[in-house]
């Protein structure tokens, strides 16, 4: 059995990581392309006498609608919490989990959602002129309060992203925890190149790529729809791969949730060590008992953090002199460097024709090197951002070294602090919660 | 609340196998509809229906005969099929997604309810003893990261590297700032050494070079570099930039731009403008003027060309059309004649119509490019014939056009009014010149002025240097050569005045009547009659005649000096005299 089961998890590591791959190859090069705005289809060339449409944009959300998004999201969150912590109920977060999904994902079509609210916050903070709305602020800070409080009830009932996933979810199999270790740090990439594009004004990229909004909206593109599709069915066999791999939220939950208050524990008293809910959680977020510490392997923990806090200066260092080259690079997705870039092209006669963009700028009659100037000074702002990048996630690799070098004490079977995404379904495994159940029927 | 005890729940086997085969169905319907959403969608006609080569293959035809009736309806009939058939494709694709929806909310479903998420309790281990592998799987996480950092690490290399060399060295095209723009436009050497708008760079009619031609016959073909037929008529002026040569042409139906070699006279290329969707009938002109009187420019990599009908079309140096602008039909009595100007990379065109008080003439700067128009502006002035000039000084460029009843100045990157100076009267035709931050501009039924160009606001009170009244023209604009000012009039007269006084020095009479500027290279002045005669004469302050030379064939167009030859449009054929 047990060659059968290594080979099982190596396909399903490998399959894991080529999904994994392929979403970063989607992500990657889509970054750099343009929305061109043109019409599904172009209009007559010729008088046919059909009157074409005015293109309209959609108003803005009425307050009344966007202040009862925000009251819902408080109530789902306290409702979440209660019933992760108190009343124990796997089955009614699954159909909080549920209702959560008719509402901000197929009702309020994805928006506005704390993951993509960070990048406001991210924008406000740069660029004082920026104000984040309140219900933007909301979404982005009530979900991360309630997760210093109490877990991450957010994951687990309210977010739409997660609970479409779950829907997906039939046979969960074990992600080998090193590859899991391994994928978790794209949600750290994902996460600093999303801050980055936001702080200097040039994308919301978690927006525009959000794998789900074109199922919540019955409509978009054939790549985004196949990005989706290739996340849903990946997450048919991996629990919540989108979460757990890509959601730069979930990176700021998992620091709350680190932290947090009160949190999820699988058993109700105290843990028996029986074992059984090993295999329940389909996230990899429940950690085993630590063996007893001796002497000797104290020593070697010592040693081994010793050497990884010597590098980590220099790791951060050196990640974030790769970020400084890596920012001129990233930049060429903003729109004035785009505009930039395309101008001299077409100016020095290497690409043929024109694009609105270029067209737009002629037509204002700025001297190109005005834009130029501009440009270089975009640059100049992602030489600095791409430091910082670097930084961030040479730190994200250093520090999670460090805490791997650690030497943790368990007595029992834990929800992971950071990782649990407070489902609930660990507790119907416990037959300490069994016992509790029973009891509580009795009386 | 028994929820996850398995012994509590057992599966009735055939509740299970009948979820399972409903889960199988639902599974095989929805894998049934994915393949059809994705086959439709990726099938033909999936992309947008216009880009298909039926279609672009028609666009051509259409191109090629854009008067072709049965063309133009081959191409409504194609276009309603593939729009058909685009939206037959979308709703079978629509079709496929709700069944697929449904499909896999059934195989969801039935799935779950055959195999809850309560999965069965775990295989337990013999003994409860929880494995001893902390160590081991701490030390390959610790592995993974670290390998995740390195790929990262690697890719973010890849990706800034590789790129790299392609990066535009920004910063120092924003510090110079002069660089790009003289890339692009072109410069004002380019501008005096090709010959790209009515009367070479400024309009002046000056060449760029000394050593012209004195002597050809265009019947014996004396001094006759090569004579090239022209396919339609025309009265615009030719334009030259290095190696090639522009005319436009055209009749009430069919309006073209063609290229020559300006070595050989080869044409390179002729190419109709195509207004697509555009019916309208011609304006009602006078014969003479034509429908092809305005004179084309270029920048060297593009050509604009305007005629009667109020069209503006631009064409790159291959003579494919970059863009059509339609600014009819035009309230001009005799035709529009106005011939463009071109200021980096704007085309400034002047539509003067009707009466001040209409409110319909306007200067229009269009982008050469893209033909987009980057401002426009009214004019309070009747209808004119003249072109505009860009005066370009150290206190700025400005582009001045001239109309009755007033000389205006305006902001060639704007449109923004600079100045004015009143007092034009009269249908006015001929073109103002600059000469030493002078302006000169005649007709017969006003004057010829004098006067000094610049100021804000209106200046005829104080910028009026002098005007005089001998020997106005009508048609012809004027040539000032520094010292003097050459005037001819329509009837053949030529007129030389002093430019500091306006004292007339001498007048001739040449005999023939004459619609074609006079022209200037080195000391020699060219003054061509419509029979096509052309006299050369020594500028100076007597009348000197050097030379006589027949072209053979009339000419109203003025003289194109480039390459130390003349390029002459005649009625039927273009000529390049010289060697």
């Amino acid at each position: 059995m047990k060659p059968i089961r290594f080979a099982a998890r190596i396909a399903t590591a490998l399959a894991a990581a080529g999904c994994a791959l392929a979403v970063v190859g989607v992500l990657l090069p889509a970054a750099w392309a343009q929305d061109t705005g043109a019409p599904r289809v172009r209009p007559p060339e010729f008088e046919s006498g059909h009157e074409l449409p005015l293109t309209t944009s959609p108003p803005p959300s009425a307050p009344l609608a966007e202040t009862l998004d925000a009251a819902v999201l408080l109530t789902a969150l306290a409702v979440a919490a209660w019933l992760v912590l108190r009343v124990r109920s796997r089955r009614a977060v699954a159909w909080l989990a549920a209702a959560c999904l008719a509402y901000f994902g197929f009702w309020r079509e994805g928006c506005v959602c704390p993951v993509g609210a960070t990048q406001n916050v991210a924008l406000a903070l740069f660029d004082p002129g920026y104000a984040v709305p309140l219900v933007v602020a909301a979404f982005f800070f009530l979900p991360l309060v309630f997760t210093l409080a109490f877990g991450r009830v957010f994951c687990a009932g309210v977010c739409p992203l997660g609970a479409i996933q779950d829907v997906f979810l039939l046979r969960p199999v074990r992600v080998p925890a090193w590859l899991d270790e391994g994928l978790r740090l794209l949600a750290y990439a994902y996460l600093g190149l999303a801050v980055l594009y936001a702080a200097t004004d040039s994308a919301f990229v978690i927006c525009r790529y959000e794998p789900f909004v074109s199922f919540f909206r019955l409509s978009g593109g054939a790549k985004m729809l196949a990005l989706g599709a290739c996340i849903l069915v990946l997450g048919m066999f991996v629990g919540r791969p989108y979460c757990r791999w890509l959601c730069p939220y979930g990176v700021l939950l998992g620091f709350a949730g680190f932290v947090s208050r009160w949190r999820v524990s699988i058993t109700p008293d105290r843990c028996v060590q029986c074992r059984l809910c090993e295999d329940s959680c389909p996230y990899g977020a429940i950690v085993l008992p630590t063996p007893a510490r001796t002497a000797e392997n104290r020593v070697a923990a010592r040693r081994r953090l010793a050497g990884v806090l010597a590098a980590l200066p220099l790791l951060v260092l050196a990640a974030g002199w790769l970020g400084g080259r890596l920012g001129p690079t990233l930049a060429r997705a903003h729109p004035t460097l785009a505009l930039a870039e395309r101008l001299r092209a077409e100016d020095r006669g290497e690409v043929r024709g024109t694009v609105d963009p270029t067209v737009a700028f002629r037509r204002t009659g700025k001297p190109a090197a005005a834009l130029y100037a501009e440009a270089a000074a975009v640059r100049e702002r992602f030489d600095r951002g791409g430091v910082w990048l670097g930084v961030w996630l040479g730190l994200a690799v250093g520090l999670r070294l460090v805490f791997l070098c650690r030497l943790p004490r368990r007595a029992g079977h834990e929800a992971d602090r950071s990782r649990c995404l407070a489902c609930a379904r660990c507790f119907d495994y416990c037959p300490t919660e069994y016992e509790r159940r029973k009891a509580a029927f009795a009386v | 609340m028994t929820d996850g005890n398995p012994e509590a729940l057992p599966l009735d086997d055939e509740i299970a196998r009948g979820w399972k085969r409903t889960a199988a169905g639902a599974g095989a319907v929805a894998l049934l509809a994915l393949l059809l959403a994705v086959s439709v969608h990726l099938g033909k006609g999936g992309a947008d229906p216009l880009d298909t080569p039926a279609y672009q293959a028609a666009e051509q035809a259409l191109v090629r005969a854009p008067g072709d009736e049965s063309v133009k309806q081959s191409i409504r009939e194609l276009d309603l099929q593939l729009r058909r058939e685009y939206f037959r494709r979308r709703a079978l694709t629509r079709l496929g997604g709700a069944v697929l929806a449904v499909a896999l909310t059934v195989f969801l479903v039935a799935v779950k309810r055959a195999r809850p998420l309560r999965a069965p309790a775990p295989d337990v281990p013999e003994g409860l003893e929880v494995p001893n592998d902390h160590g081991r799987g701490a030390r390959a996480a610790r592995c993974a990261v670290a390998g995740a950092g390195l790929l990262l690490a690697a890719a973010a290399s890849a990706i800034a590297f590789g790129a790299r060399d392609r990066l535009p060295d920004l910063e120092a095209l924003g510090r110079q700032g002069a660089a790009p723009v003289a890339e692009r436009f072109p410069s004002a050497d380019d501008l005096r050494r090709h010959w790209g708008s009515f009367r070479g760079a400024d309009g002046s009619g000056i060449a760029g070079f000394v050593e012209a031609p004195v002597a050809w016959n265009g019947a014996t073909g004396e001094g006759v570099l090569w004579r090239a037929e022209l396919p339609l008529p025309g009265a615009s002026s030719p334009i030259v930039w290095e190696d090639r040569l522009w005319v436009s042409c055209g009749d009430a139906g069919r309006q073209e731009v063609c290229c020559f070699d300006a070595a050989s006279g080869r044409m390179l290329w002729r190419s109709p403008v195509v207004m697509v969707g555009t019916k309208m009938a011609p304006p009602e002109i006078e014969e003479e003027t034509g429908f092809a009187a305005c004179t084309p420019v270029t920048d060297g990599r593009r050509v604009v060309a305007a005629f009667a009908h109020g069209f503006v079309a631009g064409f790159d140096r291959d003579g494919t059309q970059l863009w059509t602008r339609n600014f009819g039909p035009l309230d001009n009595a005799y035709g529009h004649a106005s011939s463009l100007a071109i200021w980096r990379g704007l085309v400034l065109a002047q539509f003067d119509q009707g009466h001040a008080q209409d409110g319909k003439s306007r200067l229009v700067a269009l982008e050469v490019a893209t033909g987009r128009t980057a401002w426009e502006t009214v004019r309070p002035v009747d209808a004119s014939w003249c072109s505009p000039i860009v005066v370009r000084d150290e206190a700025g460029d400005q582009v001045v056009t001239v109309a009755s009843p007033w000389v205006i100045a305006y902001a060639p990157e704007s449109g923004r009014e600079l100045w004015r100076l009143g007092g034009l009267k009269g249908e006015l035709a001929p073109s103002p010149v600059q000469r030493d931050g002078r302006l000169y501009f005649a007709h017969q039924d006003t004057a010829l002025w004098a006067i000094r160009a610049g100021g804000t606001g209106d200046v005829t009170a104080s910028h009026v240097l002098w005007k005089a009244a001998d020997g106005l023209p009508d048609v012809c604009s004027p040539l000032c050569d520094g010292p003097r000012v050459y005037l001819l009039a329509s009837d053949g007269e030529l007129t030389c005045c002093d430019s500091a006084t306006g004292k007339t020095l001498w007048q001739q009479e040449l005999g023939e009547a004459c619609y074609a500027s006079p022209g200037l290279a080195g000391a020699r002045l060219y003054v061509t009659s419509r029979k096509g005669v052309t006299w050369i004469i020594e500028a100076g302050p007597a009348w000197h005649e050097l030379g006589r030379a027949e072209l053979g064939e009339e000419v109203d167009a003025s003289f194109a000096f480039a390459h130390g030859r003349i390029y002459v449009r005649g009625r039927r054929h273009l000529f390049a005299i010289g060697r």
